[in-house]
């Protein structure tokens, strides 16, 4: 029988199979990544983590088994240690301090993206929060296990690749489809439709992150 | 802290406020050149907004610290509920189904509304209010003094640029001015300047028909 999860990763089937060919993850791969670029993303990226964290203690603070409250609370701070960790590896090196870091504009689809997570996470019943999270965790698992049999001739960027291809990383995903699996065991229809509608929406904004970054997306005015 | 707050946002914000002012749409709207299909898209997106500014309103009365803010707030979602009103009596009339999805930017600006109101502080979601309201009723206003009460687009026009709207908009800036402390400045700064862009980017949207990219 497919699981819960398994039918919402089938509904996000053409977004992934976009993300993996778009020219921000192909040219991570074969190199043609602008730095610029990359560099674009992961200051995106770090911002977005400190919104990321914020909505997993939200879920934890919402979560109905004990066990599930620890792990979010757990995942709450990984997320910032993770923030934390690309300033040594990749802020440093270009010269970012954390104050400039913090100081830099969100761009409008990262805007969007944390906004939507936030209002979710904040609104909504524990489950439908799972949903708005949980692309972002599998993707970048799923991401990061499509880039590792490739690598990358840029040591900047396999390092990045590393992470995400991680048994590490791979063990934090698998605790949170587990639980996305459980929650909805007992509940009706009416309460996984909102989840799925969550779910597709922050697969929707994963690429879009990414093509943000291609784009080195600004505000228009 | 002086009511120059008011000002001094409006003046950082003021090429913001300028192109939203001089958006085609604003401008077709106030020559009467504006397709049909066009309205009628802001018609079905601006509905959402309010649909999500009322919760927004919900979120910042249960915030509110004295009885004067809630009291002003519950009189906005008041008007609010009655703009529903408004947008659901044009799509009965015209045919026109409100039951939508939201683009990119009326997701991602009644998101950001919502987000404010859930982790930002008081004076940061007043901020997003004021200049929103604000800019609703410059926009209008601009609209208003073209085309005066078009029948087509009288009761939107009459809506947001009224005298009890105006000094709506006016109590409110008010109350975030009194309540905005120093240290407030730079997030209030911020949140006034994302909530411009995303008044540009609606009339943008509304005008393009942006919408998902995937």
């Amino acid at each position: 029988m497919t699981s819960f999860t398994q039918e919402l990763w089938r509904s996000i089937d053409p977004i992934y199979q976009a993300i993996v060919v778009h020219p921000f993850l192909v040219g991570l791969t074969d190199g043609t990544l602008p730095e610029e670029a990359f560099r674009f993303y992961v200051v995106q990226d770090a911002l977005y983590l400190q919104d990321y964290a914020r909505c997993l203690a939200l879920a934890a603070a919402k979560a109905p088994r004990e066990t599930w409250c620890e792990l979010f609370a757990d995942h709450a701070k990984v997320a910032l240690v993770v923030e934390r960790a690309l300033h040594e590896s990749f802020f440093a090196a270009w010269g970012l301090s954390p104050d400039k870091i913090a100081g830099t504009p969100y761009a409008p689809t990262n805007l969007a993206y944390t906004s939507y997570l936030l209002r979710v996470a904040y609104e909504r019943p524990f489950e439908e929060v799972i949903g708005a999270l949980l692309p972002c965790y599998w993707i970048y698992w799923e991401v990061g296990k499509h880039l590792e049999r490739s690598g990358s001739p840029n040591p900047l960027y396999q390092k990045w690749i590393d992470t995400y291809a991680s048994e590490e990383y791979a063990a934090v995903v698998q605790a949170v489809l587990d639980v996305a699996d459980q929650v909805v065991t007992d509940l009706p229809e009416s309460r996984r439709q909102p989840i799925r509608t969550h779910f597709v929406t922050t697969a929707r904004y994963e690429w879009m992150f990414w093509d943000a970054a291609w784009r080195l997306e600004r505000w228009p005015v | 802290m002086p009511s120059t707050l008011l000002d001094e946002l409006l003046a950082e914000a003021r090429p913001i406020w300028q192109a939203m002012i001089a958006h085609p749409f604003l401008h077709e709207l106030a020559t009467g050149t504006l397709s049909r299909e066009r309205f009628h898209f802001w018609v079905q997106q601006d509905y959402r907004f309010v649909q999500d500014g009322i919760r927004f309103l919900g979120l910042l009365i249960a915030r509110a610290p004295d009885e004067e803010l809630r009291r002003g707030l519950l009189d906005a979602a008041v008007a609010f509920r009655n703009e529903l009103t408004i947008f659901e009596e044009y799509a009965r009339q015209h045919a026109l189904s409100l039951a939508v999805e939201p683009t990119p930017i009326c997701l991602g600006y009644t998101s950001f509304l919502l987000a404010t109101a859930a982790t930002g502080s008081l004076v940061e979601a007043l901020t997003v209010l004021w200049c929103a309201e604000k800019a609703y009723y410059d926009a209008w206003s601009a609209v208003r003094a073209q085309l005066g009460l078009a029948p087509a687009y009288a009761r939107w026009i009459e809506n947001w640029t009224s005298p009890q709207f105006a000094s709506w908009v006016d109590w409110l800036g008010e109350q975030l001015a009194k309540r905005a402390t120093t240290p407030d400045r730079p997030p209030i700064r911020a949140a006034f300047l994302a909530t411009a862009r995303y008044e540009y980017l609606f009339w943008d949207m509304v005008y393009t028909g942006s919408n998902w990219p995937i």
